[in-house]
């Protein structure tokens, strides 16, 4: 087995207090989602391996001059690429990022939807794309004709079919 | 999440008024899961109004659930290198706010401390 040489190649901001339990052997990290030269923080969140590989949990803690549309974070440590999906809340929005614009060391990412409201210090995650909309429903309103004294017949009160859609 | 098409069956008694009818059935609308995810169940005395609701494109979910810390930071390479090798760390303290919440809830044995 091939020893790991764990030297860190960066000075990053210590995150670890505390070793209490680690992996034997090390891992395997898939490269191919990050963006060349830039840093993966200490205790940056894997994945379980998936075929013996790991993946790198993408995330981002905002900065000031963030909108729901478009994020400002820290240029030397995300890993969020063109087309990434990205969002605030799990069971939230998850927009698609369009364009990565950098200046000044701060990456502005437009997305392609508002999410939820944002502060100073919030994290941003990588997501799935968004699910889809609630399914087609159709309504029907109907009732029998049936002999309550307080009803009387209408001829305009039949059945109502139609299918309705959620406001998006 | 939602029935196609949601049947909803209402009783009702012969004395009943048009106004009795019509509040049991909103009752039932009300309790139904599938219309009050997107409907919002008006109206008074035998009208029933059902008022379409602002739904957010929700449902987001984590690409990626953790299961364990990284114990070194790196440098992205920018060869071919599709593989790094790694330390990482299943149990650990670390500094709190450097990692996100939604991911911390799947990180059982990482604890965040105040430093």
């Amino acid at each position: 087995m091939k020893q790991i040489q764990t030297a860190s190649e960066i000075l990053t901001k210590k995150n670890i207090l505390n070793r209490i339990s680690d992996i034997p052997g090390g891992v395997s990290l898939q490269l191919s989602n990050l963006v060349a030269g830039k840093v993966v923080e200490e205790a940056s969140p894997i994945t379980a391996p998936d075929s013996g590989k790991r993946t790198i949990c993408k995330q981002a803690k905002l900065l000031t001059g963030s909108t729901t549309t478009a994020l400002k974070v820290l240029s030397t440590t995300n890993q969020f690429k063109v087309g990434n999906f990205i969002g605030k809340i799990v069971g939230g929005i998850a927009a698609t990022i369009t364009e990565i614009t950098t200046a000044s060391g701060i990456d502005t990412i437009a997305l392609s939807t508002a999410i939820e409201a944002v502060n100073v210090g919030d994290f941003v995650y990588e997501m799935s794309a968004a699910a889809t909309a609630p399914a087609d429903t159709t309504l029907n309103i109907a009732y029998a004709n049936d002999t309550c004294s307080g009803l009387t017949d209408d001829a305009t009160s039949e059945a109502i079919v139609g299918s309705i859609y959620p406001t998006t | 999440m939602l029935a196609s098409p949601v049947v909803i069956s209402v009783a009702v008694t012969n004395d009943d008024t048009a106004s009795e009818v019509a509040g049991k059935m909103r009752n039932a609308l009300q309790a139904n899961a599938s219309v009050s995810y997107l409907f919002d169940i008006l109206g008074d005395d035998e009208k029933i109004v059902l008022k379409s609701k602002t739904l957010a494109p929700g449902g987001a979910v984590l690409k990626n659930v953790p299961n364990a810390i990284l114990k070194s930071p790196f440098v992205v390479p920018s060869t071919t290198q599709v593989i790094y090798m790694a330390d990482a760390f299943l149990r650990a303290d670390i500094n709190a706010g450097c990692v996100g919440s939604e991911y911390m809830s799947f990180l059982k044995g990482v604890i965040e401390v105040e430093y």
